[in-house]
């Protein structure tokens, strides 16, 4: 089971599958028509007209809410495993997990009185 | 708590009480705590008395804790109070007590009272340690502490260069002597694998170690006792330390410190009565020491410095008691000493004091009907040191010509020489002094003035002890039996010793050539001093300029010492230093400097390389593992 | 181990009480309750409360102190009190940063009781997550920033290099606990050869931790960021990341005692180029600061000795030599931040300060004894118990980590050099606060410990 040969298998579809996207990719390149006008290498930007560069400071609110909403995103993703196991884990899973979003409900507390959310501030 | 705890425990309360906060407090209470702090351990340690009297096999003991254990050696701080060690204690706190309450009006005027009396404090509290210590280890480290202390008091006016100086020289010559304290330490460790007294002793009573050994720790031991004790060749610095105020030269440098070396041999009894050779060392050199410092004494003109010498003699008197195994009687010229010289170094003071701090005796005179009850008890000091008959001193001082009459005929003679040069120096002393016409000429005799109670009633108590000290071991011709500190410490001995008890007649004519010796000496100086008038002398010539020179000892060691070191050290100075040193310092530099550029290099601040480094670092630790595996 | 509770629960009290109150007044709170913690572990260790009866719910065999792990928690506890003390709070609203502190102390306290190797990386993440953000504190401090990343971003890397080492090591033992490794490796050794997993993967995971430790070469990301980050998360991590990381690595070591010959062959020259880096690189530094990081490096080099010789829960000498090392640099940080300015960061800064101020003339030379070992002090006892102790197995090791004890007195002893001159007439002057009394405390401790070396089996 352990010896290296036994991974021959997963070596020879790990080149297959790479090689064939790079070969999808490559050649639809190549065999696709290109058509370059002015308009078509302009940036597409819904349908509104692009201006300046994309590569400006955004506001470290942006990141805040962006980083928050990650962490309870994370949280939830928790209570998938949890759901499925509700039964075999009976009440001792319960508490753990009510503990859990207690310190995550602690956090969002504290979040919150801090005044993360404000946006005007 | 352990009554040994107390004892010690008071001292270095005061010490820190004043030399913390002792300045701050209001001005009069520093040293009246310093005072305190003293004479409660003496309290303490009378109230242990009984214990010790009242069972012959009695010691208090105190394990206070293990410092560490180093390959089955075990060092600890451990405290005994036996019969030696409490006659020790009395004698540091009770005379420690009148020379504190004598310093309070005698340091009236200084700022620093308070560190002074901190630093005496620390003093006692470090020769408690060094009498109470179970162990060599305790006992070096009192032997330390007090020479620290000593330094720290001689110089206490450090302002003036030349007593800074006289400090230094004090620690220097004490150095010597610690290390042959601490070779013989070794030895002892080696040989003994023990430091206790208890594992020692016996084991050296009891013929462990060969002849070659035991003579050689007692001699190294002996080396230390030298420097603390100021005997040929380590003395000088004795002198130089009357630099320090008076209570210090009476404390440290006549009653307690000095007798450090005494006690140390007293207390390896067992040690010296095994090795005959060093105790024919030690005879010879406390009968050098007492010959020639009670030569120099007799021509000295600075009043600290005549007692000072006579200190030198006399502790040569105590060492030559010991090294004819006679050691009660050592302790009891301990003993008695220290009364008469704690009387007459605070009697100087008194002097210095009422003369307005001139120490010069050809600028004295006349002295006594100003200073009525100083003069008295500096007359009784005297007539104690000089041994008239029935004082202190003549009783300690003829016990002592007696066991060395038995022991060696020669020793003897020198002896008397020397005894009879005490008897002179000190009433020339004291005529030069008190008596005859008033020599001074900066000052007038009516500005002179008696001390106040405070400096005049330990001075009292001093002389009444001078007087009567002889009691404590009366002689056996008076009471046929043992007197009382010979049966004291008896028990305290591992070696019995055997006293020589001699027949009345030679008694008699022993008793006969002291009290002469005391008339030669009394008439000797009367008919110089008193009858023919003479004022000092300023030696200019012959025997007289030698002896005013002290025998030129310290140009000696200046030039026969001090010099070739200085010169082996200018040497030193340019091989070792500035080529080896220099060079190599020099040449490190740049490899520092390099070393220095290859780091700034690396430690770049970008990350990236330090992770390529890591990674590095990573491939190459997996690399030679699996290569190596 | 009611200590993580208390470390954890009494952080979260703190942000929510402290949400509109200075960071001041709150110190004195936060330090008490690390002070409470530290005294239950240490009660804990001493049998004197037992309070298992609570955690049933930890798997077992996860989290397991044995008593002198034990008081090594204790003694990180009562450093993180002591630095929250000494070091100055900043005039700033909120508690965010002592908070964080804390939150990073359960991490190592974790991590000192990890019989596991998840438990061993949850505690260290624990540890280092706080820290990265503790780093960059100071938010207008543009070095804090970068101290901040470069730490975050290292700390990252190293702790992949960890996990794949975890990895390893379960796939060559089947078992994330320790005692179960040891077994599998006494079997091993019972027939003459280690997987080559095994040896893999204590390579990655040492190196995970040689970095938590700063050994040479993991070191690089030390000197910038203690230099970049506000002194007293400088002082926190030289300090507690040093103890944790180290008490863990022994613990996690005594479960490779078979191959003790093995490791010590890779071990020993790091512990050697650590030693020497340090030193030599120590001495060529011109800011205090960074000084005192090489020096830190120097000391995981002395202590990388300890883990050279078979252990087996003889861990009172490293306890020893960490509480020496923590007291005496916490000293040294504190007077570092106490007289350094923006411009002036070398020893001058100590100048002619054993007249304006004795006090900190006394403690930063007991603290320096300490550091580098000098006898009185209990840097000197514990720097002989470890060398003793590393002796047999590490000889040449111990020859020159003396040869670096040497070359580091020049550099420690600097400061003596410029600490009487004086430059000014200022009269001293000393106002007894809460914090003097602290200093004392550490400076006397130092001392008495040093001098009375028996308190230590007391405490051990």
């Amino acid at each position: 089971m352990s010896t290296p040969e036994s991974y021959i298998p997963i070596l020879i579809q790990l080149a297959f599958s790479i090689g064939f996207v790079a070969l999808a990719l490559y050649l639809s390149q190549l065999l696709g028509p290109k058509k370059k006008t002015k308009q078509k290498l302009e940036v597409f930007e819904c349908g509104i007209e692009s201006q300046g560069d994309a590569r400006f400071p955004v506001s470290v609110k942006y990141f805040l809410s962006a980083i928050l909403f990650v962490l309870f995103d994370v949280e939830v993703i928790f209570f998938y495993p949890y759901a499925v196991n509700f039964r075999e884990l009976g009440w001792e899973g319960f508490v753990a997990v009510l503990t859990f979003v207690g310190f995550f409900l602690a956090g969002f507390i504290y979040v919150w009185k801090k005044g993360a959310l404000e946006w005007e501030r | 708590m352990n009554p040994i705890a107390l004892i010690l425990l008071f001292p270095l309360l005061g010490f820190a009480l004043n030399g913390t906060i002792g300045h701050k407090l209001p001005k009069g209470i520093a040293p009246w705590i310093g005072t305190l702090f003293i004479f409660l351990p003496f309290v303490i340690t009378l109230g242990q008395w009984d214990i010790l009297s009242n069972d012959v096999e009695a010691t208090i003991k105190w394990d206070a804790y293990t410092f560490f254990n180093l390959d089955g050696i075990i060092f600890k701080a451990a405290f005994t109070l036996d019969r030696l060690s409490i006659w020790m204690t009395l004698i540091i706190t009770g005379i420690g007590t009148l020379i504190h309450l004598y310093s309070i009006s005698y340091m009236d005027h200084d700022p620093n009272a308070a560190k002074f009396f901190s630093f005496l404090n620390f003093f006692v509290f470090n020769m408690l340690l060094l009498v109470l210590g179970a162990n060599f280890l305790m006992l070096f480290f009192g032997w330390e502490g007090v020479g620290l202390c000593s330094y720290l008091l001689i110089g206490f006016w450090y302002q003036n260069a030349s007593y800074g100086k006289a400090a230094r020289k004090a620690f220097i010559m004490n150095r010597i002597g610690d290390l042959g304290l601490l070779l013989g330490m070794f030895l002892i460790i080696k040989n003994y694998g023990s430091l206790e007294y208890s594992d020692v002793l016996p084991a050296i009573a009891q013929g462990t170690g060969g002849s070659v050994l035991l003579t050689s720790i007692a001699i190294l031991l002996f080396i230390g006792a030298m420097g603390k004790s100021a005997q040929i060749p380590l003395f000088t610095w004795l002198p130089d330390a009357m630099a320090g105020p008076t209570p210090v030269s009476a404390l440290i440098h006549a009653a307690t410190m000095v007798t450090a070396g005494i006690y140390l041999v007293i207390r390896c009894e067992a040690l010296y009565a095994l090795a005959p050779i060093a105790n024919e060392f030690i005879l010879w050199i406390g009968l050098a020491t007492a010959l020639i410092g009670a030569l120099i004494g007799l021509r000295q003109n600075d009043i600290k410095k005549v007692l000072a010498y006579s200190t030198v003699s006399q502790l040569g008197f105590m060492f030559v008691a010991l090294g004819v195994g006679a050691y009660t009687t050592a302790l009891f010229h301990v003993t008695t000493h220290a009364f008469f010289k704690a009387l007459l170094f605070l009697g100087a003071g008194s002097v210095i004091h009422g003369v307005h701090d001139r120490q010069d005796i050809t600028q004295m005179g006349g002295l006594k009907k100003m200073m009525p009850l100083t003069y008295i008890t500096f007359l009784i000091g005297t007539l104690a040191i000089s041994g008239f008959p029935l004082l202190s001193g003549f009783f300690s001082k003829d016990e002592i010509l007696a066991s060395v009459f038995h022991h060696n005929i020669v020793a003897y003679i020198v002896l008397v020489i020397a005894a009879l040069l005490t008897a002179t120096y000190m009433f020339r002393l004291l005529f030069l002094t008190f008596h005859g016409e008033f020599r001074g000429t900066d000052y007038a005799l009516k500005d002179v003035h008696e001390s106040n109670w405070k400096m005049t009633t330990p001075l009292v108590v001093l002389a009444v002890l001078s007087i009567l000290g002889g009691v404590l071991n009366l002689p056996h011709y008076l009471l046929h039996t043992d007197g009382f500190l010979a049966s004291w410490l008896r028990p305290t001995f591992l070696i019995f010793e055997n006293p020589a008890h001699t027949d009345i007649t030679t008694e008699i004519i022993l008793i006969g050539v002291a009290i002469s010796i005391f008339l030669f000496g009394f008439i000797y100086s009367r008919s110089r001093y008193i009858t023919k008038n003479m004022s000092p002398e300023q030696s200019t010539a012959g025997i007289e300029k030698v002896l005013s020179n002290k025998f030129y000892i310290d140009e000696f060691y200046q030039k026969a010492i001090v010099r070739p070191i200085e010169f082996l050290g200018d040497i030193l100075f340019a091989l070792v230093d500035t080529l080896l040193l220099y060079g190599l310092t020099f040449s490190v530099h740049p490899i520092l400097r390099f070393i220095g550029r290859f780091n700034r290099k690396i430690q770049n601040g970008n990350i990236e390389y330090y992770l390529l480094y890591m990674v590095g670092a990573i491939a190459l630790l997996l690399g030679l593992n699996l290569l190596f595996a | 181990m009611i200590a993580i509770a208390i470390v954890f629960f009494g952080a979260l009290a703190l942000l929510f009480i402290g949400l509109n109150k200075e960071e001041k007044s709150l110190k004195l709170a936060a330090a008490s309750i690390l002070g409470l913690a530290g005294i239950s572990i240490f009660a804990e260790s001493k049998g004197i409360i037992n309070v298992d009866a609570f955690f049933t719910w930890v798997p077992a065999g996860m989290i397991t102190f044995n008593p002198t792990a034990q008081v090594i928690a204790a003694i990180l506890t009562v450093m993180a009190m002591i630095i929250i003390n000494l070091m100055p709070a900043v005039s700033r609203k909120g508690m965010d940063v002592i908070a964080l502190m804390m939150f990073s102390l359960c991490g190592g306290l974790l991590m000192i009781g990890a019989q596991h190797l998840v438990v061993l990386f949850l505690g260290i993440e624990i540890l280092s997550i706080p820290l990265f953000v503790l780093a960059g504190s100071e938010k207008d401090d543009i070095y804090g920033n970068e101290a901040s990343l470069k730490y975050f971003l290292m700390g990252a890397f190293s702790t992949a290099i960890f996990l794949l080492g975890a990895t390893f090591l379960y796939g060559g033992s089947g078992t994330m606990y320790y005692h179960e490794i040891l077994l599998r490796l006494s079997f091993a050794e019972h027939f003459g050869e280690f997987p080559i997993l095994m040896q893999t993967g204590l390579v990655l995971v040492s190196v995970g931790l040689l970095f938590k430790v700063s050994a040479v070469p993991f070191h690089f990301w030390s000197p910038d960021v203690y230099e970049g980050s506000p002194n007293r998360i400088a002082a926190f991590m030289a300090i507690i990341v040093k103890i944790a990381g180290f008490a863990a690595f022994a613990q996690l070591l005594t479960a490779f005692v078979p191959m003790q010959t093995w490791y010590s062959n890779w071990m020993l020259p790091i512990s050697a180029i650590t030693v020497l880096a340090g030193n030599i690189m120590a001495l060529a530094q011109q800011s205090y600061k960074r000084m005192l990081a090489y020096s830190s490096i120097s000391h995981a080099g002395y202590l990388l000795l300890f883990l050279l010789q078979p252990i087996q829960e003889n861990f009172q000498v490293l306890g020893v030599y960490l509480l020496s090392y923590g007291l005496g640099t916490a000293v040294l940080f504190y007077l570092f931040d106490k007289y350094a300015t923006s411009q002036d960061k070398t020893v001058g800064i100590f100048t002619g300060i054993a007249y304006t101020n004795r006090f900190d003339a006394m403690a930063l030379i007991v603290a320096t004894l300490t550091v580098a070992g000098i006898p009185s002090t209990i840097g000197f006892i514990a720097k002989y118990q470890l060398f003793t102790a590393a002796f047999p197995t590490a000889m040449w090791g111990v020859l020159l980590a003396l040869v670096g004890s040497a070359i580091s007195i020049s550099y420690y002893f600097k400061p003596f050099r410029v600490l009487f001159k004086t430059e000014s007439d200022v009269q001293p002057s000393i106002h007894f606060t809460w914090k003097y009394v602290c200093l004392l405390g550490v400076t006397l401790s130092m001392v008495i410990l040093g001098l009375f070396p028996v308190l230590l089996n007391w405490i051990f």
